[in-house]
């Protein structure tokens, strides 16, 4: 028996004879299998496992990570985790690693190198490994020291019914692998691990990302070192000894970014700037800010100014939209997220950070207190509005290469730089550049809000309420199937459950919409379906009735000519009058039923439809005692290419509705009124008439399917009766005119009117009406 | 007053007849010509059900027989809707009205079958027969006049009665005596010189060698119909600067000062068609001014007039955006009076020489409702769409 043997024994002796000392004390023994238990049970899922993992690399004051998935498509692979933290001594591993629940986290919350606020929970880790794989070896050595300690532990051997402390592990002393930092190999992984949770192992600690913020031109020029107070991970995936990178803070943030604007000083004070964006599809190198070889509107070269290179990366949030390169709306929500502590453009000197530049609230550049507004010339025009670029809008550093404090001197309490001429024309330098290069973008961004704009104020229709509703299932299992960011404590599942719960709200509420919106499509397609049959029963009517007239004319005056009798005479000349009128009515149906079967688009000259229309209505609004009136402003008042017939439809709807105010209303003198013209961007057209008025209140619904004032059609009426007092009319207007994206409203009507529709389509370009009449 | 000039009829003619083959069935064709028949004294229109081809290409040999002249329906296409069973009736119509006339013109030319006029009317209400008539109809001379149905029978139906009768009055005219420019035209030798020079020669050359359709064809399509060596009472109105509507009766003595003047043309087919001599027109003009009619404002020609007839002729006025009212022409669009300096030339550029070029006003163009009326020539269109641009600019 060894004395190792000896003495444990001697231990488990000297406890039981304790215990039977002393009657009034008892101590708990505790079973290995609690680690297991406590594993399960603190973890919960492995993602969370590896990101406190990471953590704890952060707390050692680590500047780079990388996390390795080997072999890991299946459950038994291998996880490294390999950090450049301060490392432990033997003995800080024995206190702090290997002894349960310690405090030395509660004790130093403040990381003792770089100060981190520790990020990691207590304890945590070492049961992380545990649910992680079945066997873990942990290499770390200390700057100090010359050798590094290797502790390997076999989870299996914590079984059942065994005393914990009783369970050994080896621990042995072995040359030191690199200077300092810890290796965590964990193997015999009990998951298998997909890229969607690599990836979202990265997201859970990327808010402890410190950029390194290593320009591309300094580093290849190798004149910068990287901020060593950055924090960086890589997370890998090895297969069949192939190692692919899955995330890290490239992949996962900036390569979103909407544009990557950097710019340099050159040694002789030339300042150029450079915009590249995928989502833009722009590469603009660089573009001078200021030069030596200037031309006379651009400035001069820096006087002071040297060596200083930027990059920044520039983000628009809750716009995805303007975004060509796939974010989510999700991811970008993350990005600004971590807006609220990370943004700004930051200062290094010589590769070390010059605090407060670029800190939360730190406002160097000035950029928070300048408007947002941008002015800019487009297609021969200026423009002016709204771009975002206010230090949240940007991450992004300037790198300043002055290795004998030539330039730039830290003020003593190293709280900043010393206001002198450098410090002023570098911030002239970035502020201009920063500015040039939003202003490269804000046309691209200016074009897409025109298009949103144009979108919004699109009715919402029936496509848009799927496409939202779409949108939301997305988002649902798609957070479902991440699962949830911190699902460790109560508190946030609980909110989990809860923002679920709305969403689930959220969804049924828009699938109810949808339901009663497909009532209503599906009344109406009913009665198009009638309106249909109609139509083509109206078209062989009046192929029909066309030839009457004549026979019908014929006949009569022949009678007329013969008949002395001035009675009879007097009806057959009434009759002729029916007859005439009967005959202008077909014969505008068969005119518009011909052109109806026409398909071809045609640019349409508001005069050659409204004349006519008066034309052929002219018996009838005389018979009715109207007093229309044209006023047709210009000339070439010609609509984007449209269907003739539509305009027939328009026409034929607006004086049939004012037709019935006039009658509603009887005034003394019944008038309408048809005005037409064309403004920058469209043809009008405006039907008043001075009827009895549309209420203010009814002024929005008039467009509605089946929204009608005529008196509900009774069980007995008509199918005509039904039809006419449909409410259907003005709907389907506003259903032509949206396909040529014009608009149908109220509008306020002149003197002597009481209502006005007034018709806005897009008008034909100069172009297209030149070449139409050549 | 319809008198034929010295063409005279050998022989008074019985009633005119003309054939009106037409797929209605017989109480709407017999209804569709009753009025023309009612207010006609020397035409009958005889209808008849067009049956099928192999039926009535053989009988239109002997059915011409009874008649003086054809109409045919243009859209022979339907079986008839009132078809009898056992009547020709009952048999589908399988020929085109095109087809029945090639057919006729070109027996005519080998003397099988009479020379006859050959009119096409429709009912016409989708714009397809008026956009074809003018071009393809009429063009390949198998026809001698189109009609629009309602206006041939009901609307116009007195200036149709008298030009179907002229148009059979002239083809029988023709085929029973020689042709004689002097006579056929009604002029002395002496006013023939005023006439230019190749439409005389190509007359003459289609009365001696081509049949008689094909000299109809020629005065009335290029001679009688357009503008050029006659003209027509607008254009008339327009070179003495008169306005036709405002001046009410003024207008109609006028008229009659032009027919004792002999400025009216009497010569064929002046029954059907009312024209005048140009020529004969500026002749008379400079007989009671010594002013130049071309370049003398409208106000001044209704003045001379007014002085000399003791009429209360109205000056017309020009049409907006014209700078002159020493108008020569009408404007086709507005048909109003149009100096043709401030005009735009329409039309094609294969008229003949002694044809006028037609004009449009730049306001007839701006404000043309159907695009396809007539169409501003290429040499031309620069200049109005720089007068338009000066025009759009001042609006």
């Amino acid at each position: 028996m060894s004395t190792k043997e000896e003495l444990l024994k001697l231990r488990d002796e000297i406890n039981q004879q304790l215990a039977e000392l002393s009657n009034d004390s008892i101590a708990f023994s505790v079973d290995a299998n609690i680690i297991n238990r406590l594993g399960k049970e603190l973890i919960g899922r492995a993602e969370t496992g590896v990101s406190e993992l990471i953590k704890n690399t952060y707390d050692a004051d680590a500047t780079f990570v990388s996390v390795d998935f080997v072999n890991s498509n299946l459950t038994g692979g291998t996880l490294i985790i390999d950090d450049d933290g301060h490392g432990m001594t033997k003995e800080s591993l024995i206190k702090g690693f290997m002894t349960l629940s310690s405090t030395s986290k509660i004790h130093e919350p403040i990381s003792p190198k770089f100060k981190r606020q520790r990020a990691g929970r207590k304890g945590i880790g070492r049961f992380a490994t545990q649910f992680l794989g079945e066997k873990l070896i942990i290499i770390t050595q200390v700057e100090s020291e010359e050798f590094a300690t290797k502790v390997t532990i076999d989870w299996n051997s914590y079984e059942m019914d065994k005393e914990l402390s009783s369970i050994e592990n080896h621990i042995e002393a072995i040359p030191k692998q690199k200077i300092k930092g810890t290796t965590l190999y964990i193997e015999q992984l009990r998951h298998s691990w997909t890229d969607a949770q690599i990836r979202r192992v990265f997201r859970y600690i990327s808010d402890l990302l410190q950029p390194t913020f290593l320009s591309d031109r300094s580093s290849e020029l190798n004149i910068a070192k990287q901020g060593d107070e950055s924090f960086l991970v890589e997370c890998y995936r090895t297969e069949n000894g192939l190692r692919t990178i899955i995330a890290d803070i490239n992949k996962l943030l900036y390569e979103k970014c909407l544009a990557e604007i950097d710019g340099y000083v050159t040694k002789e004070g030339d300042a150029y700037v450079q915009v590249k964006s995928t989502s833009l599809q722009l590469n603009d190198a660089d573009l001078a800010i200021s030069s030596s070889k200037a031309s006379n509107d651009i400035v001069q070269p820096y006087l002071i100014l040297r060596n200083v290179n930027f990059k920044v990366y520039y983000f628009i949030y809750d716009r995805p939209e303007y975004y060509k390169n796939g974010i989510t709306k999700q991811e970008l929500g993350r990005v600004e997220n971590l807006a609220s502590e990370q943004s700004g453009i930051r200062v290094y000197r010589n590769g070390f950070r010059v605090l407060p530049y670029g800190e939360v609230g730190d406002d160097w550049l000035k950029l928070d207190r300048q408007s947002n507004r941008m002015q800019f010339e487009l297609n021969e025009s200026t423009v002016s509005f709204n771009i975002p670029y206010t230090n949240k809008n940007f991450f992004g550093f300037v790198e300043l290469i002055d290795k004998e404090g030539d330039l730039f001197e830290e003020t003593a309490s190293r709280e900043g730089l010393i206001e002198n001429k450098a410090l002023e024309e570098l911030r002239d330098f970035v502020r201009k550049a920063v500015t040039a290069g939003v202003r490269r973008i804000a046309p691209f961004i200016y074009n897409e809000k025109q298009k949103r704009d144009q979108k919004k104020t699109e009715a919402k229709t029936l496509k848009a309420k799927v496409e939202g509703l779409q949108a939301k299932i997305e988002e649902f299992t798609s957070e479902d199937e991440q699962g949830e960011d911190d699902d460790e404590t109560d508190f946030d599942s609980q909110n989990n459950q809860k923002a679920k719960d709305k969403k689930k709200e959220e969804i049924k509420g828009l699938l109810s919409e949808l339901n009663s919106d497909l009532k209503v499509i599906l009344d109406e397609i009913a009665m198009l379906r009638i309106l249909a049959t109609l139509g083509i029963t109206i078209g062989e009517f009046t192929h029909e009735i066309v030839q009457f007239p004549i026979f019908f004319n014929s006949k009569l005056q022949s009678l007329l000519i013969t008949e002395t009798d001035p009675q009879k005479r007097e009806s057959l000349e009434q009759v002729v009058d029916k007859v005439n009128h009967l005959d202008t009515y077909t014969s505008y149906f068969n005119d518009a039923v011909s052109r109806n079967s026409k398909r071809e688009l045609e640019f349409i000259e508001l005069r050659r439809v409204i004349r006519p229309f008066l034309a052929s209505t002219k018996w009838d609004f005389e018979h009715e005692g109207i007093n229309v009136e044209e006023d047709i402003r210009g000339y070439d008042v010609f609509t984007v290419q449209m269907h003739p017939s539509e305009w027939h439809s328009i026409l034929l709807n607006l004086y049939t509705n004012s037709k019935k105010a006039l009658r509603r209303a009887k005034p003394s003198e019944k008038k309408i009124k048809i005005v037409a013209g064309k403004d920058d961007q469209n043809v009008y057209l405006e039907f008043l008439d001075n009827g009895d008025g549309i209420p203010k209140e009814n002024e929005n619904r008039i467009f509605d399917a089946f929204f009608t004032t005529s008196s509900p059609a009774g069980m007995n009426a008509s199918l005509n009766e039904q039809l006419i007092g449909s409410g259907l009319g003005l709907k389907i207007l506003k259903d032509i005119i949206a396909e040529y994206k014009g608009d149908i409203f109220v509008a306020s009507p002149s003197d002597g009117f009481n209502t006005c529709i007034r018709i806005e389509i897009p008008k034909a370009t100069d172009e297209q009406i030149r070449t139409l009449q050549n | 007053m319809n008198k034929l000039g010295p063409f005279k009829i050998r022989f008074m003619p019985e009633k005119i007849t003309y054939l009106y083959l037409d797929d209605n069935d017989k109480v709407t064709r017999d209804g569709d010509v009753e009025l023309f028949n009612t207010i006609s004294k020397d035409v009958e229109i005889k209808t008849d059900y067009p049956s099928s081809w192999k039926q009535r290409s053989k009988s239109i040999f002997t059915d011409l027989n009874h008649y003086d002249g054809i109409i045919i329906d243009w859209e022979l296409t339907n079986q008839s809707q009132a078809a009898k069973e056992g009547s020709h009736e009952a048999e589908d119509v399988d020929f085109s009205a095109e087809s029945l006339a090639e057919h006729l013109r070109v027996n005519a030319a080998k003397k099988n079958v009479k020379d006859i006029p050959i009119i096409i009317c429709s009912a016409d209400k989708n714009k397809a027969f008026s956009n074809l008539k003018n071009r393809e109809l009429t063009r390949r001379d198998i026809f001698d006049l189109t009609y629009i149905k309602n206006d041939l029978f009901v609307k116009h139906v007195s200036e149709s009665e008298r030009q179907l009768f002229n148009l059979a009055i002239v083809y029988k005219l023709l085929q029973q005596s020689a042709f004689d420019v002097k006579a056929a035209l009604d002029l002395s030798a002496d006013e023939l010189d005023f006439l230019d020079i190749r439409f005389l020669d190509t007359l003459e050359k289609i009365s001696t060698t081509n049949t008689t359709h094909d000299l109809v064809y020629f005065l009335l399509q290029e001679f009688l119909l357009p503008e050029g060596l006659l003209i027509n009472e607008q254009i008339v109105a327009a070179r003495l600067g008169v306005d036709i509507e405002k001046s009410g009766d003024s207008w109609n003595k006028i008229k009659e000062v032009l027919v004792e003047e002999q400025i009216c043309y009497k010569g064929l087919l002046s029954i059907g068609w009312s024209t005048y001599w140009s020529f004969k027109l500026v002749k008379w003009w400079n007989a009671i001014s010594d002013k130049d009619l071309r370049t003398t404002s409208a106000s001044t020609r209704v003045q001379v007039l007014n002085e000399k007839y003791g009429t209360t002729l109205i000056p017309a006025e020009k049409i907006k955006f014209c700078s002159s009212d020493e108008f020569w022409t009408v404007c086709k669009g507005t048909r109003r009076p149009l100096d043709p300096i401030n005009g735009f030339i329409i039309g094609d550029y294969t008229s003949n020489p002694w044809l006028e070029v037609e004009y449009v006003s730049a306001y007839a163009e701006l404000e043309k409702e159907d695009p396809n009326a007539w169409r501003i020539s290429a040499i031309e269109r620069v200049r109005f769409e720089k007068f338009k641009s000066k025009i759009v600019k001042n609006d």
